[in-house]
């Protein structure tokens, strides 16, 4: 994996601890080792990510990058091809049903029994968890504006997502698994179901693993971050370090050759008698090394998370173009 | 969670299953008592081509039945029953299990009709009941049209196609040999080519 160069990468384990729960140091939340699987034409490349325990980790990608068939091998919904998944230390692929045990999911469309109450589908879901919390469970259910007297089939879109988290947060979880679960949503209710899951994460101490498209909103609770492209993982990172290593630099016009740079260049326009330049791997030390090189700089523009990820793709992109010709 | 799941099917068919129960104890009476008023041979062919049409509908449903059990699971592109923490072979039992279960129900029905039809109606001369081969050429011929779209449904995109494959070889199949043996045109369905035809000849002969 083309993963973003850290001088001094923390380990996944030593993730921040929410909540007052202490982490572990041991197995951490959820980790794939070359994930790969082929799919008509797309294929899943060698994904390889950590999610470390109590981290809430976003995964970022455009649509088609590969997000949901990597949260859906990694639920056992498809096999892959080669790799490995390991949830809560339990080995995924051996052990399905007790890793599909430790986490709450939220696929993409959730497609409930849909000629039950609601009130009936969580009781039907219950059975299937030895720690549901029926307590818990009512209070998500009014707290969520969820009628259990309901037809799952009369539900609204967002009544839906609603019931979907609710069924995977009552059994108390360690780990979530969520896929575009704001997808859709009015800012209501995005901003309803994004406060209950920082909740819960923040009582329980569970970790995140959320897949989206709407940086914005993942730059709200994520502090680590995944970006796919094109059915590979090309970074993964703690957020502040994502944030913090793509910069844009505004040089002087007719600076020097990309090889001979200190940092990866992901893309240079010419803006009139200057350039922009969109790097990754920035260090304010490297100012010194393009003097020395002859390069003017002029300004180090710090970047939002939205266009970190942007540059980041387009560069991917431009790579992968350049490989092809 | 076995339970469970049979409550679920029941919450998901209990009009099929009502209305499957109220054919399976009507037929038998309706023709016990056609039967007591005195019919011509005409007639009683007649009233058992009906019957025999009427049971092959029942089969039919149970193929329609297998086929339809994944119908959610594909609608949510199986995001939600397999996320859930069971094993899939035993889901797959479990669900199979759930579904047959109330299909033996409506079997029961007709044998507990047929048994008692043939115990307390008053038959023509040289006319017998057989309730037993009855119940199992239905009984075998609704399970094996319920596995197997059960089971073709679970790996085709269109269950639709998986109950229609079932009828043909369950229904067609055995009819084209049958009418190229020479067999009657209606009773070819059951004749000992297809595995319900097998399955009530040896009913008729260790009934003998």
């Amino acid at each position: 994996m083309d993963r973003i160069s850290l001088s001094d990468p923390p380990t996944p384990e030593a993730a921040p601890a929410r909540g007052g729960v202490p982490t572990s140091a041991a197995a951490p939340a959820l980790r794939t080792r070359g994930l790969s699987r082929r799919l008509g034409g797309f294929s899943l490349r060698d994904v390889s990510l950590t999610v470390p325990v109590g981290a809430v980790y976003g995964l970022l990608g455009p649509n088609g990058a590969g997000k949901t068939t990597t949260l859906r091998l990694v639920m056992g919904l498809l096999r892959p091809d080669a790799g490995e998944v390991e949830v809560a230390g339990i080995d995924g692929l051996r052990h399905g049903a007790e890793a599909r045990g430790k986490v709450g999911y939220v696929p993409e469309r959730p497609a409930l029994p849909d000629w039950m109450t609601v009130g009936r589908a969580m009781r039907h879901h219950a059975v299937f968890y030895p720690g549901w919390d029926a307590a818990y469970a009512a209070e998500l259910a009014r707290r969520l504006g969820v009628d259990p007297a309901r037809r799952v089939r009369q539900l609204s879109k967002g009544e839906t997502a609603r019931l979907a988290l609710l069924l995977a947060l009552a059994h108390r979880p360690p780990v979530l698994l969520l896929d575009e679960p704001t997808d859709g949503l009015d800012a209501v209710a995005r901003r309803t179901l994004t406060e209950l899951l920082l909740e819960y994460v923040s009582d329980s101490g569970a970790s995140v693993l959320v897949s989206s498209h709407l940086v914005h909103e993942l730059e709200r609770f994520a502090d680590w971050v995944g970006v796919m492209d094109g059915g590979r993982l090309v970074a993964e990172t703690p957020l502040e370090r994502f944030r913090g290593s793509i910069k844009r630099l505004r040089v002087a016009a007719g600076a020097t050759a990309e090889g001979s740079l200190p940092f990866h260049l992901l893309s240079r326009e010419p803006r009139g008698r200057e350039e922009v330049w969109a790097v990754r791997g920035w260090e304010p030390a490297m100012a010194d090394a393009l003097a020395a090189r002859g390069v003017e700089l002029r300004e180090v523009v710090d970047l939002d998370l939205e266009d970190c990820y942007v540059e980041l793709i387009r560069g991917d992109a431009r790579k992968e173009a350049a490989h092809a010709g | 969670m076995l339970a469970e799941l049979i409550r679920a099917e029941w919450d998901r068919r209990a009009v099929g299953v009502l209305l499957m129960l109220g054919v399976f104890l009507a037929i038998p009476l309706r023709y016990a008592a056609a039967l007591s008023d005195g019919l011509s041979d005409d007639e009683l062919q007649a009233a058992q081509r009906f019957a025999w049409m009427v049971l092959m509908a029942v089969v039919a449903a149970a193929a329609v039945w297998g086929a339809q059990v994944w119908a959610p699971e594909r609608k949510g592109r199986w995001g939600y029953t397999l996320s859930l923490p069971v094993g899939r072979v035993r889901l797959f039992a479990l669900r199979y299990a759930a579904g047959l279960a109330w299909l033996a129900l409506v079997v029961a029905a007709l044998a507990a009709a047929s048994y008692t039809v043939a115990a307390t109606a008053q038959l023509p001369r040289f006319v017998y009941a057989y309730p037993g081969s009855f119940t199992a050429w239905v009984a075998a011929e609704s399970w094996l049209a319920y596995t197997a779209s059960f089971v073709l449904a679970a790996r085709w995109e269109q269950p639709g196609r998986a109950a229609l494959l079932v009828l043909l070889a369950l229904f067609v199949l055995p009819r084209v040999a049958g009418g190229a043996l020479g067999s009657w045109a209606w009773a070819s369905a059951t004749s000992p080519l297809s595995p319900f035809g097998l399955v009530s000849e040896v009913t008729l002969l260790l009934g003998r």
